[in-house]
């Protein structure tokens, strides 16, 4: 195929040899759009850029500190626009809309860079600076006080910006440097501190955007605050001189800028304020949160630990995609209350593990790092891997900052030229309606949420307000359950005084009717498995992608809920009602017979159930409070070594008073035999016995030490996670080790059940 | 104040884990189903299913009956007449009943469910039973009898049929006890004049009814429960057999799971390189990121080969390469590093084996490997073996020679380790806090010594842990000087090893194979240079802790790996100068982590890096430095040569052992 001549007269391929023009051809496409249609809209994700063949496309945005939408530029025949793709952070700050009847080229960008990274000398130094500048136009072009430049002051800035990267980390500047620039973010996270009595004091977090740097210029003052990368960050510099420049001819424009920043700061405070308190506060790690899409978040407190999750998804795809094991965050969670987001009142802080399962980055560093492009993104933004196309080299795993990608063996023949693994992370169960996970969860504690827009904390500092599609967490409809108790009791209390008065019997009347309908409950019962072992079952193979629904049916995706939890509800109900049914067929007899031996394992099988239930409702939420982490009872195995280690690591470079107690107090403490009983009915939280050991500490102490007790905390915090350790064992032991036992007696029953009908029968 | 957690990338990709969540329920499907065969084996093999619709009553149990007995007739009540002989009612209305054949014998002596009564046996015993069940009563009735006499108490349930015994009008109200209201259907009759008229003169018979009565009264209900065993059994049986199942299932998937890919172990004897092709490499990291000693780059999308002094020819980068666009060629022949073979067994002297860095790859995980892989081969050719003398003696106790002990110490070899310093000497001395970095990726590791990323302190803190739980026989202090062949060498053979110790006192041990686990550290690499004595205590050849020299002066001769981590350390202690002195005209050799950190220190002025500079002359306060501009003098306090060591050559020579 060829293209027109056109698409190749663009300033930027004009220099391209006939065989990069031909990789170009290979990846790329022309299409129509007609007048009015998108070619693509704000915030969508993207990797390409455009040239106009015919017609013509606006760029329009809501400006930085405007209200309105308004036109940017408009790119007409021979132009190209989209090069904003060609920054870091790949999602677009303009819309692109044909204004006529249009014909335009998509170039893939990550196609262009590699042609011309391949290719050495000016031409490439002179294209990559024109995508540049052509990007940092755009980009400018989103910001209110750009309109109000003459288009020479524009050039002027066009000309002396520039790009730089500074490392999560690391410091744009720090407090007194000399003011050499006015910064805006391209992509990243940066956080302003100052300082207090040698402490430092987070200001603000900027983000994609935000602009810092200015309050110092006009001045020309040092700086009064650090700039401190939290992710890697993408900034455009403009020097100094220039934005001086820049506001002596255009007053309005520093104002501007500073009402802008002074507006973020006020809205920010109140947020600020609050997280430096907590040390599993969201904002620990606040660039995962603005990175995340589509994070998936486990509710510790309704988890059971159960890990159906994780299984399930090991059934769908062969290798699970989910561990179980991650950080923990306290957060608030956003619900729509009349359309508007708001944090919910009824569920409070709430606290969620954040598994290793693939959070969709709005600037995914596993897709950047991938050499042959198996790593694809839906224009939802889902990103997932192409397997055909993976090699196996893991350069996708080591970059991803998260380890939510891992190598698995590649199913299939092996072929010479591919390696024998392949990366694998969550792609969402693209494949189908809804994730395996999500849909699979007995108590729906684990669901996908957009931290930008769910967290309410980071929607007060990054996100839009109001666009949330905030859920109801957990919302609980225990009612059928609570009826079934009560039915259950009443029944089961009448059956067995009758029984045991000899007024009902079980081969006769009622008592023989019960026994009939507990052995229709007990069969009842055995079918929980189907829902909860066969996937296939519910999970539906996609026709449409959603975005393709909404186009044509005018439907939003529904939030994937889960399918089993009413299973579970069920199988619950039943079982207290299997329970009052056997009860009223018969009562406290325990014979010889087959029927006794059917009694014995039922009520062993019923207690086990009925045991799992009530730790499944009064557990998590203890566990939960001791948690810092969320890990798998395999790591939890080998903590307590890992733990000693670090205590003993961590004092080794402490002062004689911290070593003098560690020997004498945090050791005794952490060894303590009933220590953990202690701990784990009274309620504290980890925070709670922290301060209640720096306080016993602080009490011997009687004000000595002072800063010899650097250090301290430290080692105090590993101490209380030791001692929560045994309860921590024990509480995921009793979540989990009745069940193998439950389905175990559940097979004994149904072989002795069937017996039992048949003796009957028979005589 | 919440500052960003460090993110780095990885240099090995995360492999896919298969977590308990997954694997908790493999195989209890199979277990439920093999416990749920074994209670209907157990309920068969013990009779549980032909002994019927209920356990007999105690008196036709007594009588040995069988179910044809009464089965056989058509109507099971006609056959009780053949032992109770004629046995109608004395109440009429019954008896027009049993007539009709609306009342059977079973209508109130339902004899397979209910059936219960009493028991006076000849030695005064008194047995109330129940169904299948017995239990003996602790109450005096006065009664006595030389046989055993049975009176059938039955429930008022029997009689609910027809009577309303809630009615005082009822005739059958007469029977019950009062005071026994609240037993309900279960409370006994206790009309024994059913079958007969009271008082018949049958004075024993009429006895026993009155103390079945005072029976009725103190013990009103049959015992219920019981004759657990059967079905306590049957459980057993079958939750026996599913835990077998599963713990079976358990240990076979253990054993089934594919065991690592085989690590190369021997270095190659010829000098080896990476070759890449450029027209299909992806430029993906997976070579760069395997290499332990940063031999490649990216560069322009495309691997390239940077360090091609530092190869080390395991072909990790190879094994990486996702489509095969690098191979390791074989070159010029190697010869700094004695000759051995698969096995570690040097072909110089037969018997020895050489393990760790003498082997020529510097690496801890190579020499743990080394270690266990030349014991678990020696192992297997020891043949007959006398109580007399070892079966192997270690020399050295680093990672090699502890790992070997390990080793041989499972497979139960008699060995002994002598090492000329302290165990673990070579981690002793890397500087306080050096991260021991745990690579090449993607190695297996053989045999049971620890290692992971961690501090020096942690390394050799679990090190030393492992030594003393394990009872490691290593003998500190003592230096081997000779090894000689006895009895004519290997196989049948062995060696004669002398040591000394710290006092000079000589021992000697007598052994069938030899491990030499004693690195290439031999001896530091001095100044070419006349060093006064007065300032040897200021020369220093490692660095323990960087903390003592804090403000001081320090010059740092060489640039490998550990001359950059020292002055790194150094020049991070407050006030240090810190000047680096190197031959080259540029880095040459050592990991690129060290070569990035050392360049950030020179760049922030923390570090002065002075190339093409050799140590001319030393006095007291200065040194002088030749540099291509001409001699520079430099201020000192103390001196760090780092610039390699010597093999210990000579004594393997005087072994047999050929090198260089």
């Amino acid at each position: 195929m060829t293209w027109p001549k056109a698409v190749f007269n663009a300033p930027l391929l004009r220099d391209l040899d006939s065989q990069s023009r031909e990789a170009v051809i290979a990846a790329g496409r022309i299409f129509d759009v007609a007048r009015g249609e998108a070619v693509y809209r704000e915030d969508d994700s993207s990797d390409a850029f455009y040239v106009v063949v015919e017609g013509a496309v606006s760029l329009s945005a809501v400006r930085r500190g405007d209200e309105e939408r308004s036109t940017v530029r408009t790119a007409s025949r021979g132009d190209t626009f989209g090069e904003e793709a060609t920054l870091p952070g790949i999602v677009r700050r303009l819309g692109a809309e044909a204004v006529e009847d249009a014909r335009v080229a998509e170039i893939p960008v990550a196609v262009l860079r590699r042609v011309m990274g391949r290719h050495e000398g000016v031409v490439v130094d002179r294209e990559r600076r024109l995508l540049e500048r052509a990007a940092t136009r755009d980009l400018l072009g989103t910001l209110a006080f750009t309109r109000d430049l003459q288009a020479d002051d524009l050039d002027l800035v066009l000309d002396t910006a520039v790009f730089e990267t500074v490392a999560r980390g690391e410091r744009a500047y720090s407090i007194g440097d000399r003011a050499d620039g006015f910064f805006l973010i391209v992509d990243g996270l940066v956080q302003l501190q100052t300082e207090q009595d040698g402490e430092l004091v987070v200001r603000a977090y900027l983000t994609r955007g935000d602009f810092f740097g200015d309050a110092e210029l006009l001045e020309i003052e040092p700086r009064r605050v650090n700039a401190l990368a939290m992710g890697d960050c993408h900034v455009l510099r403009v020097p100094a001189d220039v934005f001086r420049t820049l506001s002596d001819r255009n007053p309005g424009v520093a104002q501007g800028i500073r009402r802008i920043a002074v507006d973020r700061g006020a809205r920010q405070a109140k947020a600020v304020d609050a997280s430096a308190k907590l040390t599993q506060h969201v904002f620990k790690d606040l660039y995962r949160m603005q990175m995340a899409r589509s994070m998936l978040v486990i509710d510790q407190e309704s988890c059971v630990r159960c890990g159906h999750c994780a299984w399930s998804c090991a059934e769908v795809h062969g290798v699970s995609r989910l561990v179980r094991r991650g950080d923990k965050i306290l957060t608030h969670l956003n619900v729509l209350e009349e359309g508007v987001a708001k944090p919910s009142a009824s569920t409070g802080q709430r606290s969620l593990g954040l598994p290793n399962s693939c959070q969709h980055c709005k600037n995914p560093a596993c897709m950047i790092d991938c050499p042959t492009g198996a790593i694809g993104r839906d224009p939802e933004g889902e990103v997932f891997i192409r397997e055909d196309l993976c090699t196996g080299c893991g350069n996708c795993a080591k970059a991803c900052p998260w380890e939510n990608i891992r190598m698995a063996p590649r199913s299939g023949a092996p072929r010479a030229s591919l390696s024998q693994e392949v990366a694998v992370k969550c792609d969402l169960c693209r494949d189908y309606e809804a994730p395996a996970c999500v849909q699979a969860c007995p108590t729906e504690s684990i669901f996908r949420l957009e931290p930008t827009q769910d967290f309410s904390e980071v929607t007060d500092l990054l996100g839009e307000p109001g666009k949330s599609s905030a859920r109801q967490v957990n919302a609980r409809s225990h009612l059928f359950v609570s009826v079934a108790a009560l039915f259950s009791v009443a029944l089961g209390v009448v059956g067995w005084v009758l029984q045991s008065r000899g007024d009902w019997s079980p081969s006769n009347g009622a008592g023989y009717a019960a026994g009939w309908l507990g052995a229709l409950g007990v069969m009842t019962l055995s079918l929980y498995a189907v829902p909860k072992r066969v996937v296939g079952l519910w999970m539906k193979r996609r026709e449409k992608s959603s975005a393709v629904r909404l186009e044509t049916d005018g439907l939003a995706p529904a939030r994937p809920r889960s399918r089993v939890r009413i299973h579970y509800h069920v199988h619950v109900a039943v079982g207290l009602l299997a329970v009052a049914c056997v009860a009223a067929h018969a009562g406290p007899r325990a014979g010889a017979s087959i029927g006794g031996a059917l009694g014995m394992a039922f009520w062993a099988a019923v207690l086990l159930g009925g045991f799992g239930a009530l730790a499944y409702r009064s557990i998590p939420r203890r566990l939960a409070r001791l948690e810092r982490k969320s890990a798998l009872p395999e790591d939890l195995r080998r903590e307590r070594e890992a733990l000693f280690d670090r205590l003993y690591r961590s004092s080794s470079g402490a002062s004689d008073v911290v070593k003098k107690l560690v020997e004498r107090v945090l050791v005794p403490y952490a060894r303590s035999a009933l220590g953990p009983i202690e701990l784990a009915f009274s309620g504290r939280s980890l925070r709670d016995e922290q301060a209640r050991l720096r306080a016993r500490v602080d009490e011997m102490l009687g004000g000595r030490g002072g800063e010899k007790l650097e250090g301290l905390d430290e080692l105090i915090k590993t101490v209380v996670e030791l001692r929560t350790l045994p309860v921590r064992r024990v509480f995921s032991f009793l979540l989990r080790g009745w069940l193998p036992a439950h389905m175990i007696l559940t097979g004994v029953v149904l072989v002795l059940l069937v017996l039992h009908v048949g003796a009957v029968l028979r005589w | 104040m919440i500052q960003p957690t460090e993110i780095v990338r990885r240099r090995s990709a995360p492999k896919a884990e298969e977590t308990s969540d997954v694997t908790r329920f493999r195989g209890i499907a199979i277990a439920s189903a093999i416990g749920a065969a074994a209670v209907l084996v157990a309920v068969v093999a013990t009779g549980g299913v032909v002994r019927g619709p209920g356990p007999l009553s105690r008196p036709h149990v007594v009588a040995k009956l069988e179910c044809q007995s009464c089965h056989e007739e058509e109507r099971p009540s006609a056959a009780c007449g053949k032992c109770h002989g004629a046995h109608t009612s004395t109440r009429p209305g019954h008896r027009d009943l049993q007539a009709s054949g609306e009342l059977e014998c079973s209508t109130c002596h339902t004899i397979h469910r209910g059936n219960a009564g009493v028991a006076f046996l000849p030695d005064g015993r008194i047995i109330r039973y129940g169904p299948g069940v017995e239990e003996e009563l602790v109450l005096g009735t006065g009664f006595a009898s030389n046989k055993t006499v049975t009176v059938p108490i039955v429930a008022a349930s029997a009689c609910t049929g027809c009577h309303d015994l809630d009615s005082p009008h009822d005739l059958a109200a007469a029977c019950l006890i009062d005071g026994q209201q609240e037993l309900g259907r279960n409370r006994p009759t206790v009309c024994f004049d059913e079958h007969r008229e009271v008082a018949t003169g049958d004075t024993e018979r009429d006895a026993a009814h009155e103390a079945a009565r005072a029976v009725s009264l103190r013990a009103p209900l049959a015992p219920t429960s019981g004759g657990w065993s059967g079905p306590v059994g049957w459980l057993g049986m079958g939750l026996l057999a599913s835990f077998v199942a599963f713990a079976a299932q358990r240990t076979i998937r253990r054993r089934k799971r594919a065991p690592s890919a085989p690590t190369r172990i021997v270095p190659s004897d010829v000098k080896r390189l990476p070759v890449i092709d450029t027209s299909t490499c992806i430029g993906c990291y997976a070579c760069v990121d395997a290499c332990p000693y940063d031999v490649l780059e990216v560069r322009r999308f495309v691997a390239v080969t940077v360090k091609a002094d530092d190869c080390c020819g395991l072909t990790l980068c190879e094994q990486r390469c996702p489509n095969g666009s690098l191979v390791v060629t074989a070159g010029e022949r190697l010869d700094d590093r004695p000759r051995v073979g698969e096995t570690l067994e040097s072909e110089d002297v037969p018997g020895i084996y050489i393990a760790g860095d003498l082997s020529g790859l510097p690496l801890i995980r190579n020499a743990i490997n080394q270690g266990a892989h030349a014991v678990q081969h020696l192992a297997s050719g020891l043949g007959d073996r006398k109580k007399s003398e070892l079966d192997v003696l270690i020399v050295g106790a680093g990672p090699a020679g502890i790992s070997a002990a390990l080793e041989a110490k499972n497979a139960k070899l008699r060995y002994a380790v002598l090492e000329q310093g302290s165990a673990a000497e070579s981690i002793r001395s890397f500087p306080r806090g050096k991260l021991v970095f745990d690579q090449p990726l993607g190695m297996p590791l053989v045999g049971d010594l620890w290692l992971e990323e961690a501090s020096k302190e942690e390394l050799l803190g679990k090190w030393l842990r492992i030594v003393r739980r394990e009872k490691l026989d290593i003998r500190e202090g003592q230096r081997v000087v000779a090894i000689d062949r006895r009895a004519g060498g290997p196989p049948a053979g062995g060696f004669v090893v002398r040591s000394v110790d710290a006092d000079g006192i000589e021992s000697r041990l007598e052994s069938r194979r030899v491990v030499l686990a004693i690195g290439r550290r031999g001896s530091p690499r001095k100044l070419p240079i006349d060093i006064p004595e007065v300032l040897e205590d200021r020369v220093h050849y490692s660095l323990a802790d960087a903390r003592s020299f804090a403000g001081k002066r320090v010059v740092v001769v060489g640039l490998g790996d550990v001359a950059m981590e020292t002055a790194v350390a150094l020049s991070r202690q407050p006030g240090t100068e810190v000047t680096v002195s190197y031959r080259g005209p540029e880095f040459r050799r050592g990991k690129a982590r060290n070569v990035d950190e050392l360049r950030r220190a020179v760049a922030i002025g923390r570090l002065r890096l002075v190339l093409e500079s050799e140590v001319r002359h030393l006095s007291d306060g200065e040194l002088e430095l030749s540099t291509p501009s001409g001699p520079t003098r430099v201020e000192w306090d103390s001196l760090f040569v780092m610039i390699g060591s010597i093999p210990p050559k000579e004594f393997l020579h005087s072994i047999g052992i050929g090198i260089g």
